[in-house]
């Protein structure tokens, strides 16, 4: 063994090793130890859970044509758009200490088709798992061999293809000329599929008014004529072992499949062009992608941030934590761009074209529906969703526990800031819902009526969003260890640990919904035979919010106080 | 200005700082000195309300740290040796952020003559990540001093930045210093500490190991005259370089 490779296969099984007696180690600790078997006992009913029956042979052969077209759309987005960089990206320290180091390219590519078999192997198991019981007559385990096999292909060819455009982009005509073969032969399979479908177009358009499944009947025809179904043979030959019904045809069918990988590795192999231009690229490309998510607390940015229109001065004297919710708001505006507010006016536009192209159908109740499911779904996803709170913050605390502020005030102005954001969003939907279901509303109840159930609703929510919210901030003070900051959550640790989380946190706040629910509920029934609804309503939201509003306070004065003694050498350093 | 008394911190059973004790005063510059884990900049952190020491007693301006935190947060400054922005806000509205949360009621008048101390007025409207690792080390400096603080702490203060940056924040520390702010600085620039420091402040394994003017420090250590605060270092921490 070479010395690069030795170095190689060391910086591979030391990695391995470390990280794996790091997660034992964490295991130690009675939290961690408990989120693993949370992981595991939520892994256990998702996948290992009732079996499924086993489907039809009709419904396999549609699984087949859906992956099918999966993977050409796949392909047409690597050759044509490049739209995976990350297929020649390296971590940050590979690049600096290997790509100046005397290792070949071929030593360079291997590293990379090694790191690659941890995810194939993952999703191997995983799709092993979800698939089960969906073929009957084939051992789990030549399933996984299937399963593999296609991935481990389509990781190849995408591998190649990413060497290929950047020999291009780094030679020009040279790289081009190096290529010409596999370029030609996409070329060439390319323009024969198009014409091939494009011969059956008269018979797809004849089909769609018909519904879908005569059209994907259509379809699946359409695939299987002469031409097309000659081009699409080898993607059909990674497919088949996966539906084979038995050991033999199993057999059979891998015979082309590890043809076509070997295939695709000895291709890989002969792209040793200079890659490292395109690769460094490739690799702060992702870097900066993971780093802006660490930063804007796992949410996925595109680019950098922008200063962008939306400017509002903040005075330099008054009242202090409002610096607080000022910033934070700026950097929703500033990092993601307000996505909801986009959202809403898709909905609106959604909502005004329904109105007037299907007026008097159900078009408007059924946007006005879903405007109203995910106003409610937001009581429960929105405090996971909009994080841009102490979650965020907790990365500076350093900067935070330098400020003049006291700890409610502080914890306040954080919670106060992702409360207002879910609010305001909820409202826009609520204001939507309402347009959708309008004639219905003004036929069944009166004007005060209507007024009164708004200002209840007004009342309530931003109290019960800022509990839903604090108590998320109380983990992420709690529990720092628990938030992801420095790296992505990955294994079934994590994942335990966020099911513990949404479980606890749904938990937590249905117990501090109780005592606000009773209070305005019973303030209601004792009214509701002496006042007008379009009172009753709103004083009941008054004594719900009163105890929401309570219940808030305390937990924010308890949380200052968490965060006032909160030492972040020792808890964030665990 | 800064009083510390007894200060011990530790992390499980390591103690990173041990029975610190010593005072500034308004005008002084105690430069902070060791090597590698030594504890400076965990004797900062605690100086600055980050991190709670474990034994021990901090007070700024005449407040005690523990019991009126923010009276005395409002007091100092802290710029770490690694500058954290937000990354979503420009240089002018980090300075008008820390303007409110300090009550800075004149920042209109104070912050354009700041940044142009700092060589910041042609990027006041570049956002804090399109900043170099020099401009952020700037403009976390502009923000420390936004509030004239009476404590000024600062970690690795020039860090980053170029040679007539350095000089104009070598002058800035010692304008402050004279304009009466007590500055507690820590640095492995030795010659830094030996130009800008009035009294110097020596610790190995978290403990101190001399404290005082240099004279104080060679007093009673006769191989030690004459010598520069390297040589000072290096003897007292026992490296046989010395």
């Amino acid at each position: 063994m070479s010395n690069a490779a030795a170095a190689l296969s060391y910086l591979l099984r030391r990695s391995l090793v470390n990280r794996l007696r790091r997660q034992v180690h964490q295991l130690r600790q009675p939290r961690n130890l408990l989120a693993l078997a949370a992981g595991l006992a939520y892994l256990w009913l998702v996948f290992l859970g009732p079996q499924r029956a086993s489907v039809s042979a009709s419904f396999n052969s549609w699984i087949e044509l859906l992956g099918l077209a999966m993977i050409v759309f796949a392909l047409v987005r690597w050759w044509l758009f490049d739209a995976d960089h990350a297929a020649l990206a390296f971590t940050p320290a590979e690049v600096q200490f290997l790509f100046p180091a005397p290792v070949s390219r071929h030593g360079l590519i291997h590293l990379k088709l090694v790191r690659m078999q941890f995810v194939l192997l993952l999703n191997t198991l995983l799709w092993t798992v979800i698939v089960r019981g969906r073929f009957s007559g084939l051992a789990p385990w030549l399933r996984a061999g299937a399963l593999y096999t296609l991935f481990a292909t389509l990781s190849l060819h995408r591998l190649g293809v990413s060497l290929l455009r950047a020999s291009v982009r780094e030679h020009g005509t040279a790289g081009l000329r190096r290529r010409l073969v596999p370029l030609a032969a996409f070329g060439i399979a390319g323009s024969l599929l198009f014409v091939g479908l494009a011969a059956s177009w008269p018979s797809l358009q004849a089909a769609w008014p018909e519904g879908p499944v005569v059209f994907f009947a259509a379809v699946r025809a359409a695939v299987e004529r002469p031409l097309p179904a000659a081009v699409l043979l080898p993607i059909r030959w990674l497919l088949r072992p996966i539906t084979a019904t038995d050991a033999a045809v199993w057999g059979r069918a891998m015979v082309p499949a590890l043809g076509l990988m070997l295939a695709h590795y000895l291709w890989v192999l002969r792209s040793n062009d200079a890659f490292e231009e395109a690769s460094i690229e490739a690799s702060v490309r992702r870097a900066n992608r993971l780093a802006q998510r660490r930063r804007s607390g796992g949410r996925a940015l595109e680019g950098m941030p922008r200063l962008g229109r939306f400017r509002v001065r903040l005075r330099p004297s008054g009242w202090a934590p409002l610096a607080i919710v000022w910033k934070n708001i700026m950097s929703e505006a500033r990092g993601v761009g307000f996505p909801w507010v986009q959202t809403l006016l898709l909905l609106a536009a959604v909502m005004i074209i329904v109105r007037l192209v299907a007026r008097g159908t159900t078009g408007p109740e059924a946007v006005g529906a879903l405007a109203a499911t995910w106003a409610a779904l937001l009581l429960i996803a929105g405090p996971q969703w909009i994080r841009n709170d102490l979650r965020r913050d907790l990365q500076q605390v350093d900067v935070l526990r330098t400020w003049p502020l006291a700890g409610p005030a502080l914890v306040g102005a954080e919670v106060a800031s992702s409360a207002l954001v879910l609010t305001a969003f909820q409202a826009g939907l609520l204001l939507l819902a309402a347009a959708g279901f309008a004639e219905s509303l003004a036929e069944q109840y009166q004007l005060g009526e209507l007024i009164g159930g708004v200002a209840a609703l007004a009342l309530v929510l931003p109290p019960l969003n800022y509990l839903a919210l604090a108590i998320q901030n109380a983990g992420a003070l709690l529990f720092p260890e628990w938030v992801r900051f420095d790296r992505r959550a990955a294994g079934v640790e994590a994942l335990g640990q966020g099911v513990l989380g949404m479980a606890a946190a749904f938990l937590l706040l249905a117990l501090a919904a109780i005592g606000p629910a009773l209070l305005g509920g019973g303030a209601a029934w004792l009214l509701w035979e002496r006042v007008a609804p379009a009172v009753v309503l709103p004083l009941g939201g008054v004594a719900a919010a009163g105890g929401l509003v309570l219940e808030a306070f305390v937990v924010t004065d308890w949380l200052g106080g968490v965060f006032e003694r909160f030492d972040p050498s020792t808890r964030l350093m665990e | 200005m800064i009083q510390v008394e007894g200060l011990s911190k530790l992390y499980g059973d390591f103690p990173a700082v041990q029975q610190l004790g010593f005072s500034v005063g308004a005008g002084e510059v105690l430069g902070l000195v060791g090597p590698n884990g030594a504890g400076k900049t965990t004797t900062l952190r605690c100086l600055a309300g980050i991190i709670p020491p474990t034994r021990g007693g901090i007070r700024i301006a005449g407040h005690d740290l523990l019991t009126q935190p923010v009276a005395a947060k409002a007091r100092l400054a802290f710029v770490p040796d690694e500058p954290h922005l937000f990354e979503y806000l420009t240089v002018e509205e980090h300075l008008r952020f820390v303007a409110r949360l300090y009550g800075v009621g004149d920042a209109e008048t104070r912050i354009p003559p700041l940044l142009e101390e700092l060589e910041l007025g042609p990027k006041r409207q570049a956002l804090g990540s399109e900043l170099s690792r020099g401009m952020r080390q700037k403009l976390a400096i502009g923000c420390g001093l936004l509030h004239q603080p009476d404590v000024l702490l600062l970690d690795e203060p020039l860090t980053g930045l170029d040679p007539v940056g350095i000089r104009r924040m070598k002058a800035t520390i010692a304008g402050r210093a004279a304009a009466g702010t007590a500055v507690v600085l820590s640095s492995h620039l030795l010659p830094l500490v030996e130009e800008l420091c009035t009294r110097v402040l020596i610790i190995q394994s978290g403990r101190a190991v001399a404290l005082g003017t240099m004279d104080q420090i060679v007093a009673g250590r006769p191989g030690l005259e004459g010598r520069g605060l390297e040589d000072i270092f290096l003897a007292l921490t026992g490296h046989r370089e010395a």
